[in-house]
C-alpha cells in the first residue's frame, strides 16, 4: 500500500480540523481591511460630493489616502491581529489541553517536530490566505475607484510586512503560553502576562519613582519597555502612518521589522524547546512543568501585589503604612491565589509555603528600595569628572520642527541639539536641591536635566530650585548665557535653512499685529541672534517682553520670539520696518476701559469655593456673585489705567507669576477710527494690573456693594 | 516482543506505576488485569509512547518507543475513551489513520465496517459507546500494526460483538502474528481470550504467567479419605494452596500436573475422590492468596 504520510498531507488534515479558524480568519481579515476601506473611501466620496476638495489633485491625494489608511498602516488593526493569533495558536495546539486527544496524536506515528511544524505553519497559512486576499480584495476595489497607485503599493506593502511581524509575535507568545500550561484560561492568562509583563513592569517602576523620589523626571529619558513588540505596535503604528514619504516609513519600520523577528523567533525556538519536553500528562492541568510553578508564582505575585499597593497609596493620599499592609496582604492572598490556580483546588493555598514567603519577601524588599530610597536615587548627582556635558529644560515654550516642519518636543530637540560642557553650574544647582526644601522656596521652578556620562549612559533629573535666590540666579546666568543653550533651546539659532523658507512675518506688542516682509527672514534671524548673545537669565527674570515676533514656516508650523527693550538689533529692524511699537498704548487711541474685579480674596467670607492652587499661578476662585465689572471712556482714567497694565497675550515666562494681579481682568476697546495698527480682527484687547498697582479710582469703581 | 523493565511512573508525587516488569511474547494475547487506579492505563500509555516514565525501560522489538516514530509504527493503542475527530465518520477516521499507519488497509476496514453494521458516513458523535469502542478496534486492526494496545476496550460490548472482535483477533493472530495487549479491571473479561496475564495492584506486578502454565500447574481436588493417615500419605510433598473441610469431604488447591494429582489420590485410600476444572478465577484467588492478597475485592468485586 501506498504511503500517504507526506507533510502535506498531514498539512491538509489538520486544515480540515480548523475549517472554522479559516472562516473567522476569512471574516475578520475582510471586515478589518475591505470593510474599513469601504467606509474610508465612501467617506472620501461624501466629502468631495459635498466640494470638500478644491482641486481634482486633492481629491485624488485624498484617495490614495484612504486605500493607504484602510489598508497599509492601520491603527485599529491590533484587536484583530490578538484576536487571530488567540484563535489560530490556542486552535493549532488545543488538543494537548485534552487527554484523550493527547493520547491519539502522541501514541500515532508522526515525529513530534513535524506535528509541531504541520499546526504551526497551518497558522501561518490561515493568516497569510485571508490577509492577502482581503488585500488583494480591497486593492482591486481601490483601484476601481482610482485610490491606487505605485506609492500606495509600496506603503501596503510595508504595512502587510509590519502587521505580519507584529501576528507573528503575537502568535508566537501564544503558542508559547500554550506549551507552558494545560488549560484554556491559564493560557490566555499566560499570553496576556507574557505580552504585558514588560510593559506593565516599567508602569509599575514609574509609579514607585515618581511615587517615592522626587527627583524622578520622564523628560528626557522615559522608562520604555525595550522587548515589548506590542509596545513598538501600539506606540509607532500611528506614528509611522503619519510619515509623508515612503523612505521615512522605511526608514521609520525597519528598526522593528528586524527586532520584532528576533523576539518572534526567539519565542518560537522556546515554545518549540518547550513542546518536546511537555509532558502529555500536562493535558487538563494549570501548569505543564510543576518546576516552574513557584517562580512564576514569585514573578507574578510580587508586582501584583506592589501595584496594588501603590492603587492603594495613590488612593489612600501617600499612606506608606496602608500602603505596605496592602502588598503584604496582596502578597500572601495572592501567592495562595496562584496555588489555587495551579491545583484547581482551595486546599492547595498553603501550598509551598517558602515560595509564597520568597515572594512577601520580594514585595517588601521593593517596598523599601522605593520609600526609603535604599539605592540613592534622590541623592545622584554625577561626579563632574564623569560628566561629557548636559542639556536642560527650564520651560516648555519654545518650538521645534523637524526638515518636514512638523513640530517636535522640546525634550527632543533638547536632547538632540543642546551639549552643555562647563558643567559646573549645573552641578551646584543640583546639590543645592538637595539641601533646599520647596516650601522654603518663594518662586520654585522645576528644572529638568540630562546627565550625558562618558560611558555613553544618559540619567535623567528634575529638582527644583528657587527664583529668587541670587547665588541660583548667578548659576542659571552662567549657564543661560553659553552658546549652547542658545543652540539647543533657540531652533532660530542652528537652523538657517528654515529661514530662507518663511511664508509670512508678524510682530505685536500685545495690541497690534503688524506684517514683516517674508523676505527678510534672514535679516530678522541675524539681529535676533545678536539680541540672545546678551540674554541671560538675569534680563528674563527682571524684564517683561516688549513684544513677540510670529514666523510662519510652510506647513502651517508657527514659531514665536521672544523681544525684550533690550533687544536693540530686532527693535532696529522692526523700526526700519515700521513695525515696532511700545507696549503702553497711547490713550488719544483708546476708545474704553472695562475692568473686571473678581474679588477672588473675599471668596471664603462669602462661601466654600473651589481655589485652584497651582506651583505656577496664583490661586484665583471665581463666583459670579461677587464679580464686578466698571467701563472707563475719560482719558484722564486711561492715561492712569495704561502705564500700570501689562497685555495677556504676552508671555514673561521665568518673570515673577506674582507681579501681575490676576484678580482684575482688563478689556481694551480702541477707537474705530484711529491710525493704531491694532489687530482689526479682534474686539477688544485682555491685560492685567501689575501687583499693587492698580489706580484707587478702579479699585473704588469695581469695589462689592454691601 | 514488548519488553518492559523497571518502569516507574510518578503523578503528582503518587507512584502510578512502580518498577514494573513485564515481557509480552508476540503472536500472543497479554491481558493486563488490575483495579481502578492499579497503573495498567499508566502502563498502556508508556508502551504506546504517550507518557515518558519515570525510570525504567518500554522497548518494541528492542527500539525504545517514547519520542521514536519507528517504535510506535508497530503500535497501535486504544484508549479506554478513544478519540475521534469533531463532527468526523468512520471515512473521515480512516483517511487520517490510512495517512499515518503505511500498512492501513481501507479496503478491509470497509469490509468489517459492513459485516459489525458501522455506517461509514454515520457522525461518529451519534454512536453509542459500544459502537465507539467497535470502531476503534476495528482502526486498530486494520492499521495492521503489529501489537494493539486495548485500555479497557471490551468494556461495554455486548457479547456478539466481542465474540465478533476476538474473531478478528484470532484471525490476525494466525494471519499476520498480531499481539493485543488488553487492558481490563474485569479478570471475566480476559479469561477466554488471554495466553497470559500480568497482574497490577498499586502500581506493582503481582504476578505475571501464561494461563495454561497456571491451569496446569494448580489443580483443585474434592475427596472423602477413609482415614487421616491416608490423607496425609496423599498430601505429602505437595503444596497445597488452600484447604477446604465440610463434613469428611475435603477439598484442596494444590499445585501439581493432573496426571500426578490423579495419581497419587489414585493411591491412596479413598472412599472418593475428583480432580475438578479450575476457573481463571480460581486460579487468581488461590496465586494471589499466596502471596497474602485477597483477590476477590481487588479484581472480582
Amino acid at each position: 500500500m501506498t504511503s500517504r504520510n507526506s507533510f502535506w498531507v498531514s498539512s491538509v488534515e489538520n486544515h480540515k480540523r480548523r475549517i472554522w479558524v479559516w472562516i473567522v480568519a476569512a471574516l475578520a481579515q475582510i471586515a478589518a481591511y475591505v470593510g474599513v476601506l469601504t467606509v474610508y473611501l465612501s467617506r472620501v466620496r461624501m466629502w468631495n460630493a459635498e466640494g470638500a476638495y478644491r482641486k481634482a489633485e486633492e481629491y485624488q491625494k485624498a484617495l490614495y489616502q484612504a486605500t493607504q489608511d484602510a489598508l497599509g498602516f492601520q491603527d485599529n488593526l491590533l484587536p484583530i491581529l490578538i484576536g487571530l493569533a488567540i484563535i489560530i495558536g490556542m486552535q493549532g495546539y488545543s488538543y494537548l489541553y485534552d487527554r484523550k486527544k493527547v493520547d491519539m496524536y502522541h501514541s500515532v506515528p508522526v515525529d513530534k517536530n513535524r506535528r509541531f511544524l504541520v499546526i504551526y505553519l497551518n497558522g501561518i497559512i490561515i493568516y497569510l490566505a485571508t490577509t492577502l486576499a482581503s488585500l488583494l480584495i480591497g486593492v482591486v476595489l481601490a483601484a476601481v475607484q482610482r485610490g491606487v497607485n505605485g506609492e500606495v503599493m509600496a506603503v501596503i506593502g510595508m504595512g502587510f510586512l509590519w502587521n505580519l511581524l507584529m501576528f507573528l509575535v503575537l502568535y508566537h507568545t501564544v503558542i508559547l503560553a500554550v506549551m507552558l500550561t494545560g488549560n484554556r484560561f491559564i493560557t490566555l492568562f499566560a499570553a496576556g502576562t507574557f505580552a504585558l509583563y514588560e510593559m506593565m513592569l516599567y508602569m509599575l517602576v514609574n509609579t514607585l519613582q515618581y511615587a517615592f523620589f522626587e527627583t524622578k523626571d520622564g523628560f528626557y529619558i522615559s522608562n520604555e519597555p525595550k522587548l515589548s513588540a506590542l509596545t513598538d505596535y501600539i506606540g509607532k503604528t500611528w506614528e509611522i502612518k503619519q510619515l509623508t514619504s515612503i523612505q521615512e516609513m522605511a526608514r521609520g519600520t525597519l528598526p522593528f521589522y528586524g527586532k520584532w523577528a528576533l523576539i518572534a523567533a526567539l519565542l518560537l525556538t522556546v515554545a518549540w524547546l518547550c513542546y518536546r519536553r511537555r509532558p502529555s500528562e500536562a493535558a487538563g492541568k494549570s501548569m505543564a512543568f510543576p518546576s516552574i510553578e513557584s517562580s512564576v508564582k514569585v514573578i507574578i505575585v510580587i508586582p501584583a501585589a506592589v501595584g496594588l499597593g501603590m492603587w492603594v497609596y495613590s488612593a489612600g493620599h501617600g499612606n506608606t503604612t496602608l500602603t505596605l499592609a496592602t502588598m503584604i496582604a496582596g502578597g500572601v492572598i495572592g501567592s495562595a491565589a496562584m496555588e489555587v490556580i495551579y491545583d484547581f483546588d482551595l486546599r492547595s493555598m498553603f501550598k509551598h509555603l517558602v515560595s509564597s514567603g520568597v515572594a512577601v519577601a520580594g514585595i517588601a524588599i521593593v517596598f523599601f528600595i522605593f520609600q526609603a530610597d535604599l539605592l540613592g536615587y534622590d541623592k545622584y548627582v554625577p561626579l563632574q569628572s564623569k560628566l561629557e556635558s548636559v542639556a536642560l529644560t527650564l520651560d516648555t515654550y519654545h518650538e521645534f520642527w523637524n526638515a518636514d516642519f512638523q513640530y517636535i518636543s522640546t525634550a527632543e530637540a533638547t536632547k538632540e541639539r543642546m551639549k552643555i560642557v562647563d558643567v559646573e553650574p549645573l552641578l551646584i544647582l543640583a546639590e543645592k536641591a538637595q539641601q533646599e526644601k520647596v516650601e522654603d522656596m518663594t518662586d520654585p521652578r522645576e528644572i529638568h536635566v540630562l546627565y550625558r556620562l562618558n560611558s555613553g549612559r544618559e540619567v535623567g533629573r528634575s529638582f527644583y530650585m528657587d527664583f529668587d535666590n541670587p547665588v541660583n540666579e548667578e548659576l542659571l546666568n552662567k549657564i543661560i548665557g553659553t552658546e549652547e543653550y542658545r543652540a539647543g533651546t533657540y531652533q532660530i539659532v542652528t537652523d538657517e535653512d528654515s529661514f530662507e523658507m518663511v511664508q509670512s512675518m508678524t510682530y505685536s506688542n500685545g495690541a497690534t499685529e503688524v506684517a514683516l516682509p517674508a523676505e527678510d527672514g534672514a535679516a530678522l534671524r541675524e539681529a535676533y541672534m545678536k539680541d540672545l548673545e546678551q540674554f541671560d537669565f538675569t534680563l528674563a527674570r527682571n524684564m517683561r517682553p516688549c513684544g513677540v515676533l510670529r514666523v510662519q514656516f510652510p506647513n502651517w508650523m508657527n514659531y514665536s520670539l521672544d523681544v525684550y527693550e533690550s533687544f536693540e538689533n530686532t527693535i532696529a529692524y522692526l523700526q526700519s520696518a515700521e513695525a515696532y511699537y511700545p507696549v503702553m498704548l497711547d490713550p488719544e487711541d483708546i476708545d474704553s476701559i472695562t475692568v473686571t474685579n473678581y474679588h477672588s480674596d473675599l471668596g471664603e467670607e462669602y462661601e466654600d469655593m473651589p481655589v485652584y492652587d497651582t506651583r505656577n499661578a496664583a490661586s484665583f476662585a471665581y463666583n459670579e456673585s461677587r464679580v464686578v465689572s466698571e467701563t472707563f471712556y475719560e482719558q484722564e482714567e486711561f492715561e492712569m489705567i495704561l502705564p500700570v497694565i501689562y497685555p495677556n497675550s504676552l508671555s514673561a515666562h521665568w518673570h515673577n507669576y506674582k507681579e501681575v494681579d490676576d484678580d482684575y481682568d482688563i478689556y481694551i476697546t480702541f477707537k474705530k477710527d484711529t491710525a493704531y495698527p491694532y489687530n482689526r480682527s479682534n474686539y477688544g484687547f485682555n491685560y492685567k494690573f501689575y501687583t499693587d498697582q492698580v489706580p484707587g479710582f478702579v479699585t473704588e469703581a469695581t469695589a462689592l456693594d454691601d | 516482543m514488548i519488553e518492559i523493565h523497571s518502569l516507574t511512573k510518578t503523578f503528582d508525587k503518587i507512584k502510578a506505576v512502580d518498577e514494573v516488569s513485564v515481557t509480552i511474547k508476540d503472536n500472543t494475547v497479554f491481558g493486563l488485569i488490575g483495579t481502578n487506579g492499579a497503573g495498567k492505563s499508566t502502563v498502556l500509555r508508556m508502551i504506546s509512547g504517550v507518557l515518558k516514565p519515570d525510570s525504567g525501560t518500554v522497548t518494541v522489538d528492542n527500539i525504545p518507543v517514547y519520542d521514536n516514530v519507528d517504535a510506535k509504527k508497530k503500535l497501535f493503542f486504544i484508549a479506554d475513551d478513544p478519540y475521534f475527530f469533531a463532527n468526523s465518520n468512520a471515512k473521515a477516521m480512516e483517511r487520517y489513520y490510512s495517512g499515518i499507519y503505511e500498512h492501513f488497509d481501507r479496503a478491509e476496514f470497509y469490509k468489517y465496517l459492513e459485516s459489525f453494521n458501522l455506517d461509514k458516513n454515520r457522525k461518529i458523535g451519534s454512536f453509542s459507546k459500544g459502537m465507539k469502542k467497535q470502531l476503534a478496534l476495528l482502526l486498530g486492526i486494520c492499521a495492521h500494526t503489529e501489537y494493539i494496545l486495548c485500555d479497557e476496550t471490551f468494556d461495554g460490548l455486548d457479547p456478539v460483538m466481542r465474540q465478533g472482535i476476538k474473531s478478528l483477533f484470532a484471525k490476525e493472530m494466525e494471519e499476520r502474528g498480531l499481539t493485543p495487549v488488553i487492558a481490563s479491571h474485569n479478570l471475566r473479561e480476559l479469561e477466554d481470550i488471554c495466553d497470559h496475564v500480568g497482574l497490577l495492584h498499586k502500581g506493582g506486578v503481582l504476578l505475571s504467567k501464561d494461563l495454561e502454565d497456571m491451569k496446569c500447574n494448580i489443580q483443585k481436588v474434592q475427596c472423602v479419605f477413609a482415614t487421616v493417615e491416608e490423607e496425609l500419605k496423599a498430601l505429602s510433598g505437595m503444596e497445597v494452596l488452600k484447604k477446604e473441610q465440610r463434613g469428611s469431604l475435603r477439598t484442596f488447591t494444590v499445585r501439581s500436573t493432573r496426571e500426578e494429582v490423579a495419581a497419587r489420590f489414585a493411591a491412596a485410600d479413598t472412599v472418593f475422590y475428583e480432580v475438578l476444572p479450575l476457573s481463571l478465577e480460581e486460579i487468581f484467588i488461590s496465586e494471589t492468596e499466596v502471596v497474602g492478597y485477597d483477590i476477590k475485592k481487588l479484581i472480582l468485586g
